[in-house]
């Protein structure tokens, strides 16, 4: 049987990106409070249930028939409402604990679990799925991709591009780099850590909620899926580094090329196997991660 | 509740678990105390479970040797990754004890399953061998007697290696590494030794479920484990043993009570693990002395949550 190489790597593409949004949203939270978000998972879940919700919910009452439009919507209506919800967490949960890892930790913990239960009690322990818009298929270099996938890669990459260009180019995102690089010194320039905590735990919900408004269309949602991205982003932040950008980036790629081809190749326990063993050997051999910054 | 007070098969198979979770609180939490949060704790008792149980039942061998041998097994696995990863700083060393729990969970499921069992793991444990003409079987009272001399016997050796010259040293790695590395103290190495005993007793816990409980799957020593330990320790209150004791009473309780309303059980649990971070970081114990140190003026231990920079820093 022939190997389609290029499948192989369009399949690793896809998978990179979503994984690499959801990561990212946890290593910003971390960067900038110091916490590592247990609930992660599960509000990318919550993404999910609010595409399903407001995506139908648009399609029946509003704008009427599945179409590119009702989509973008929900992708910004999405994104504003998780950024809100991340500035309510802040306030709600978590300002007591920056700085404060174990603290921060459990207290997620917690949140997690009440959380993964109230969508159960909510919406239903059933999975939901919400159909795609992106008909057709494409084929890049003999591999055929779907036109739903193909739009999860490239909106992807279209965020993940965004974010780049805030945290690099626009005040508020450089200011926010400043303050996860040298939280004292930022401060003593006049930096509100407030504001940047709570921003920073809104762009992290947010980026998780998007990366499920984009992966719905092309798989399901239920109340449990969450766990399962938040080990693909511990693999990440690992590889990459905590606090890490462009680690990010590339712990998705590797993570989707380890999940792409050991699929294939190997059976999925080996190649969860392979992937935390090589989180193990980075930690050995690079403890910050690949591109990792000194922690405080 | 009042179960738990009468005797009957009930009290004995509730307080021969507490023996369990209390065996694993104060493990984790001595691992905690040279500031390593250790996620793979149920991994380590997993594989001392699974090493007792696969020894008795391939080559019976004799309970009584299989438990230290689950151990020693468990403490050899430790001393391997303490020994590469104790010296990252604490969120890594927290991400890469969570991967080696999985990647101990996958490998109890999914590799050698002719001995292991794969997913539906190993039934039919047997029990600890007779001795003297003492017979245990499961849920008997024997067991439970059992269970709750090895609970003892770990309890006060952790005790007492805590509040000795060793555990001095262990209170002074946690508060400023860099300043005991600078009058000589190899850190690293009792860093090591610390989380060698701590996984040791982890798998001797693990012999002891396994028999006990009569089956094991890959399943029982997962991340979630490693986790519900965690907030025992803390819950109950890091700075002294006791804590770790009341955080498990405290922690089977709500899960008993919440267990009624079983939909609502995990909101009341997330719910009051919050409110405990959120109300009384110092967990109870914390609590409770509070009044006591403000009394007596003592200084307060540099293990609370959230007091000190070094604390996982």
């Amino acid at each position: 049987m022939d190997t389609n190489w290029a499948q192989l790597i369009i399949d690793a593409i896809q998978l990179g990106v979503i994984y690499t949004l959801v990561a990212l949203g946890l290593t910003m939270i971390f960067s900038i409070m110091n916490v590592i978000n247990f609930a992660h998972g599960e509000i990318y879940a919550l993404g999910g249930f609010a595409t399903y919700y407001i995506f139908l919910r648009y399609l029946s009452t509003y704008l009427g028939g599945p179409g590119f439009i009702n989509y973008f919507l929900t992708l910004g209506i999405v994104f504003l409402l998780f950024i809100l919800l991340g500035f309510f967490l802040e306030k709600a949960i978590f300002r007591p604990f920056r700085g404060n890892l174990l603290g921060g930790l459990l207290v997620s913990v917690g949140f997690g679990a009440a959380l993964q239960t109230a969508m159960t009690l909510t919406f239903g322990p059933e999975t939901k799925g919400v159909p795609g818009m992106f008909s057709g298929r494409l084929v890049v270099l003999g591999a055929a991709i779907s036109g739903q996938r193909a739009a999860v890669v490239v909106l992807g990459a279209v965020i993940i591009s965004g974010l780049y260009i805030f945290l690099k180019k626009t005040k508020i995102g450089i200011a926010m780099t400043a303050v996860s690089q040298e939280k004292e010194a930022a401060e003593s320039l006049g930096i509100d850590y407030s504001v940047m905590s709570s921003l920073g735990l809104g762009i992290g919900c947010a980026l998780a909620g998007i990366a499920a408004v984009l992966v719905v269309p092309v798989n399901y949602v239920d109340p449990f899926v969450g766990h399962a991205y938040l080990m693909k982003a511990f693999i990440i932040i690992v590889i990459g580094g905590l606090g890490s950008f462009v680690g990010c980036l590339f712990g998705g790629f590797i993570l989707g090329i380890i999940e792409s081809f050991g699929g294939y190749f190997l059976d999925m326990p080996t190649s969860n196997i392979i992937s935390f063993s090589i989180v193990i050997s980075f930690l050995i051999l690079r403890p910050k991660g690949l591109f990792g910054r000194e922690e405080k | 509740m009042l179960p738990l007070i009468t005797p009957g098969y009930y009290a004995i198979h509730t307080y021969t678990w507490l023996c369990i979770y209390w065996m694993l609180a104060a493990s984790l939490r001595f691992i905690m105390l040279i500031g390593a949060v250790n996620f793979a704790h149920a991994g380590f008792m997993g594989i001392g479970a699974y090493a007792s149980a696969v020894l008795m039942m391939n080559i019976h061998c004799s309970f009584w040797i299989t438990f230290f041998l689950g151990g020693i097994i468990s403490a050899l696995l430790g001393l391997g990754f303490g020994l590469i990863t104790l010296r990252l700083r604490g969120a890594y060393f927290f991400l890469v004890s969570f991967a080696l729990c999985e990647i101990i969970r996958i490998s109890l499921s999914s590799y050698w399953i002719g001995t292991l069992g794969g997913v539906t793991g190993i039934s039919n444990v047997p029990q600890p061998n007779a001795v003297l003409g003492v017979e245990f079987g499961p849920d008997s009272l024997n067991s439970f007697y059992l269970a709750v001399i090895i609970c003892s016997l770990v309890l006060i050796s952790l005790y007492v290696i805590e509040n000795g010259y060793y555990g001095k040293i262990l209170k002074s790695i946690s508060e400023s590494e860099e300043l005991c590395q600078s009058v000589g103290i190899n850190t690293i190495k009792y860093k090591v030794v610390v989380f060698v005993i701590g996984c040791f007793i982890a798998g001797i816990t693990g012999s002891l479920y396994a028999s006990l409980n009569e089956r094991i799957t890959a399943s029982d020593f997962t991340y979630s484990l490693s986790m519900f330990i965690l907030v025992c320790v803390v819950l109950g209150g890091q700075e002294h043993i006791w804590g770790s004791i009341i955080g498990v009473i405290v922690l089977v309780i709500i899960g008993e009570e919440a267990r009624s309303t079983a939909l609502f059980e995990p909101i009341i649990w997330g719910v009051s693990l919050m409110a405990v971070m959120l109300f009384a970081p110092r967990g109870i114990f914390g609590f409770v002395t509070r009044f006591a140190s403000l009394a007596m003026k003592r200084s307060s231990s540099s293990l609370k949550i959230g007091g000190d920079k070094q604390w996982l820093s």
